[in-house]
């Protein structure tokens, strides 16, 4: 009879680790989009002496942007409607 | 007798054990999937995650949707700005209302979802909301971005005929400009097939990008004396330039010129020309089209029909537009 209550007291504890709250799997995080980085395209000097009347820099702001809204783009397309 | 029964029930208690052992973790680890088992071993645990999960969802799709609201809005504003027939650009427009009303319709599902259960609801229409449009917001984020690409070549091509009117070899920055507008015809007759690809874009921006780096590399190169005067003109009819400079004459018709400079001389007659370069002391009459960009010390005079021309009279100073009529002449150079 001893080692029968030393056994449901084993059993008993054991029962208590398995349904403790903090014990098994780690609570389920929903599924996230991973967030990507935007790339910010390498900034070039242009010319600013004589040059600067060709709209070097104008142009090079306008590709930038246009990079920018295409890179912004795919990262709002990674979105995952999963719960 | 005593001792069999002990050690019977000793198995029992370890089947029974076991038994327990194999179903406790499987219901402790799902009160998401089956939330009435849960409830008998963890309800609070498990609605406390539920709960977690659709605030955090909740608010990653609220900044989701508000990001869609931004890019929208600059896609909007990139449009008005394109350089496009006015009926191009409102169809475009409508184009991009029609996927803003659908984004609305997500915003409006999410937004009304008060839990878990609504919101994963709400997620479901929205992924299918989002099928139908998805496609259709980058088609027209390639339209824009092609149009925008389109300028910025025809931009580089005016660059490259100041380089060769200031004497800078621009063969480079011309083929390379030429790559370009090869890639972007592919791209426009994938796009109106709708197969056009983010590889094909990829591609063509690497081509453009290249045209630009060689653009870039010649603006470095390209310093005109604070004595230069610049002249851009376009002309249609019969002119005359004359001075010390250096030239691009590009365009349709016939000319007789004189180059001189300190090491030769040449001279051609009514010759049909595409595109002239001159040098050091310049005489040339030409009738026809034509652009004709200069730097230098120099007149150039219309002796018939309609000019329209944008100017410096010295390299420091601000460009100036003006027209010229039969018989005018605009002087450039300090």
């Amino acid at each position: 009879m001893k080692r029968f209550s030393i056994f449901l007291i084993t059993l008993s504890l054991l029962f208590l680790g398995c349904s403790s709250p903090e014990g098994g799997k780690a609570p389920v995080t929903p599924a996230t989009t991973p967030s990507k980085p935007t790339p910010t395209p390498v900034q070039t000097p242009a010319e600013q002496s004589t040059g600067s009347d060709l709209g070097i820099e104008d142009i090079q702001k306008e590709l930038e942007e246009l990079e920018k809204m295409l890179s912004e783009l795919e990262e709002l397309e990674n979105v995952t409607f999963e719960v | 007798m005593q001792l069999n029964l002990v050690m019977g029930m000793r198995w029992v208690l370890l089947v029974v054990a076991l038994a327990l052992l194999a179903t406790v973790p499987a219901i402790a680890a799902s009160p998401d999937e089956k939330p009435g088992v849960g409830k008998a071993f963890g309800a609070g645990k498990g609605d406390e995650i539920r709960e977690k999960m659709f605030q955090e969802r909740k608010e990653m799709m609220t900044t989701w949707l508000q990001n869609c609201d931004r890019w929208m809005e600059r896609l909007r504003a990139r449009v008005e700005e394109l350089n496009i027939a006015q009926e191009s650009k409102l169809r475009i427009q409508e184009r991009i209302n029609n996927v803003e009303n659908r984004i609305n319709e997500i915003k409006a599902r999410i937004g009304s979802a008060k839990d878990y259960d609504e919101l994963r609801n709400a997620m479901k229409e929205s992924r299918e909301i989002w099928l139908g449009i998805s496609k259709e917001m980058r088609m027209i984020a390639y339209e824009n971005y092609v149009s925008h690409i389109d300028n910025v070549l025809r931009k580089l091509d005016e660059i490259a005929d100041r380089f060769e009117g200031y004497g800078l070899d621009a063969t480079q920055l011309r083929n390379a400009i030429n790559e370009a507008n090869s890639a972007l015809q592919s791209v426009r007759e994938k796009m109106a097939g709708g197969t056009a690809t983010p590889k094909d874009i990829a591609e063509l921006n690497k081509r453009v990008m290249n045209t630009f780096n060689e653009a870039k590399r010649l603006a470095r190169e390209y310093k005109p004396k604070p004595s230069d005067g610049i002249l851009m003109a376009n002309v249609n009819g019969n002119f005359t330039l004359t001075g010390n400079m250096t030239a691009l004459i590009k365009g349709n018709g016939t000319f007789d010129y004189v180059e001189a400079t300190a090491k030769s001389e040449s001279k051609g007659a009514a010759e049909r020309i595409e595109a002239l370069v001159v040098r050091g002391n310049v005489n040339v009459n030409g009738n026809g089209t034509f652009k004709i960009v200069a730097h230098g010390n120099g007149t150039l005079t219309l002796n018939d029909g309609s000019a329209s021309y944008v100017f410096k009279q010295c390299v420091n100073q601000k460009f100036v537009n003006g027209t010229l009529s039969r018989s005018e002449s605009i002087s450039f150079g300090c």
